[in-house]
């Protein structure tokens, strides 16, 4: 017993590494409260054994990302999940392989002021049609490198292609960028787009 | 025939398993350690004086839930206690709050191995809970994990929730053995109301491990300044048998209350304390500090017994924190039962370090 329990917790924290977590309690702070319908939701910070949105065993925790919006007014913090790159992609394979579940929802937070955003982080790999949904904003990004040798990750040109081509499949009808900007991971960036249907 | 079988077989299918589905399996826990230097002084006698290094509720536990239907889910928890400091013993993988049950609209039905709803009702009033000498339940008795627990919570009330525990009793109803032998024995249970800067709770043990408990508590925050005060009368439940309130409760007055009952055969029959605790969040740092005054008397004569506290926490994320903490718990002396001299404990914590996932 003490064996398998040692081995199942080097597993899963060796394998499973969630960089932060969003603004809910951590379970381990509520676990000796009883309040058992908050405490059994499925947060997506926390760390799965057994994940059911992919059906994986072991799944990679949530990449949160913090990021403060330039205005004054709002402040959005983003959840990820991690994507899975196609096995039939025309791209440049990622050197990272993760998981590919449904789209995340994620919420902006306010400062003082009372307006809040919803933000829906979806997957530039996933071609599954989702309904339009006018004036709602979404959320993209993908991983690009400014190293002319790297190939393998894409180039700024063909991450810039893959992100217009999610924006149209996901707004047929148009779409408004409301906001643009990269992150350094690893020696490549990821780019972020935010847009809204028009 | 066959066809009408087939249809028969397929609704009752339907209706045993209708859109069952796992949910997720979660692992979490915390690592806790801290570099103390602890000293025992019973009346003059040096029962401890060393340095430890020591970890404070450190655990690992899964949970999950699997969805039988829209209005039902079946939900569980598992969790150990796990000691990073080498000295686990048989402390290391001892179960903590470990349950199974059903989660729906009528609320949440669970039966394992818990924390009583009394000791629950203390939220986080409690600003040093589970530190070594720094946790309410060195003076204060009532803090129980109990085994063999059913426990029932209403769903949420608005702000308003209540939970409900029984516990069968631990004889084993052989003769001569049966005299808490029934279905409930034991009963604890609570009424909270949280709603935003207010927290009120009060716990009732009746009979748990052979003690009748009454506990008030509160808390209230303004900014980043959180008071808390809790109220308990206990007394036990029966003299002539079971656990008394030396059984159920830890630290200086503890060994007091051994003590005193070898010496002079003095049993303490009620309790009364009160505790104050404060917390105070300055950017990365949340300072704290809590005081707690408890008294242990029958009919002749009385110990009293405080215990002070008083820490600092510096949040290097949501994860990951440094503490410093200061502990000092007296019993005082009481000649006319053999406490010749206060019984002293002091701790100091020099520096610890806790680390959730």
């Amino acid at each position: 017993m003490k064996r398998f329990l040692t081995i199942l917790v080097a597993s899963t924290i060796t394998g499973l590494c969630p960089i932060a977590y969003g603004d809910d309690e951590m379970a381990v702070d509520s676990a000796d409260d009883f309040n058992p319908e908050s405490f059994h939701k499925s947060k997506p910070s926390e760390i799965k054994v057994f994940d059911s949105a992919s059906g994986k065993f072991f799944s990679r925790g949530v990449d949160v990302d913090a990021d403060v919006a330039d205005s004054k007014e709002q402040a959005v913090k983003k959840v990820y999940l991690e994507q899975d790159r196609p096995k039939n992609s025309d791209h440049a394979p990622s050197t990272t392989t993760l998981t590919a579940p449904s789209p995340a929802s994620s919420t902006a937070l306010t400062n003082a002021a009372s307006t809040s955003i919803t933000v829906e982080a979806l997957d530039v790999f996933d071609n599954t049609e989702y309904p339009v949904d006018t004036g709602k904003r979404y959320e993209i990004r993908t991983r690009y490198t400014l190293k002319p040798g790297n190939s393998a990750s894409l180039s700024a040109d063909a991450a810039t292609d893959i992100m217009h081509g999610k924006m149209a499949q996901q707004c047929p009808q148009g779409w408004e960028k409301q906001r643009e900007w990269s992150l350094p991971v690893e020696g490549d960036y990821y780019l972020h787009y935010q847009f809204e249907c028009l | 025939m066959k066809q009408k079988l087939l249809s028969a077989s397929a609704i009752v299918s339907s209706l045993l398993i209708p859109n069952a589905y796992a949910g997720d399996v979660t692992v979490y826990g915390k690592i806790n350690v801290s570099y103390n230097q602890i000293e025992k002084d019973e009346a003059g006698v040096i029962e401890q004086d060393n340095w430890e290094l020591e970890t404070f509720a450190s655990r690992l536990g899964f949970k999950g839930f699997e969805k039988i239907n829209d209005s039902l889910k079946a939900v569980y928890k598992l969790e150990y206690q796990v000691v990073p400091d080498g000295e686990g013993g048989d402390r290391e993988f001892k179960a903590r709050n470990s349950y199974v049950g059903l989660q729906g609209s009528f609320g949440t039905l669970v039966a394992g191995n818990h924390d009583t709803p009394l000791k629950q009702s203390q939220g986080k009033v409690d600003v040093f809970n589970d530190y070594s000498l720094g946790d309410i339940a060195l003076s204060i008795p009532g803090e129980r994990r109990e085994n063999d627990i059913v426990m029932y919570k209403t769903p949420a009330m608005g702000a308003l929730s209540g939970t409900l525990a029984i516990m069968p009793g631990e004889d084993s109803g052989a003769a001569g053995d049966d005299e808490d032998d029934s279905f409930a024995d034991q009963i604890s249970a609570n009424l909270i109301y949280k709603q935003d800067a207010i927290y009120a709770a009060l716990g009732i043990d009746d009979n748990v491990n052979g003690l009748d408990i009454i506990r008030l508590t509160g808390a209230y925050t303004m900014g980043d300044v959180t008071i808390g005060a809790m109220y308990q009368e206990a007394e036990d439940a029966d003299l002539t048998q079971g656990n008394g309130l030396s059984d159920n409760v830890k630290g200086a007055i503890s060994s007091a209350l051994i003590d005193a009952e070898t010496l002079t055969d003095f049993v303490a029959e009620d309790q009364q304390s009160f505790l104050l605790s404060v917390k105070w969040k300055i950017n990365s740092v949340v300072l704290k500090a809590q005081y707690i005054d408890s008294t242990y008397e029958n009919s002749s004569t009385e110990i009293d017994n405080t215990q002070m506290t008083v820490g600092a926490d510096y949040i290097l994320s949501k994860r990951t924190k440094l503490y410093v903490h200061y502990s000092e718990i007296v019993a005082e002396q009481n000649t006319a039962i053999g406490i010749n001299g206060d019984y002293e404990y002091t701790g100091m914590g020099l520096l610890g370090m806790e680390h959730k996932f």
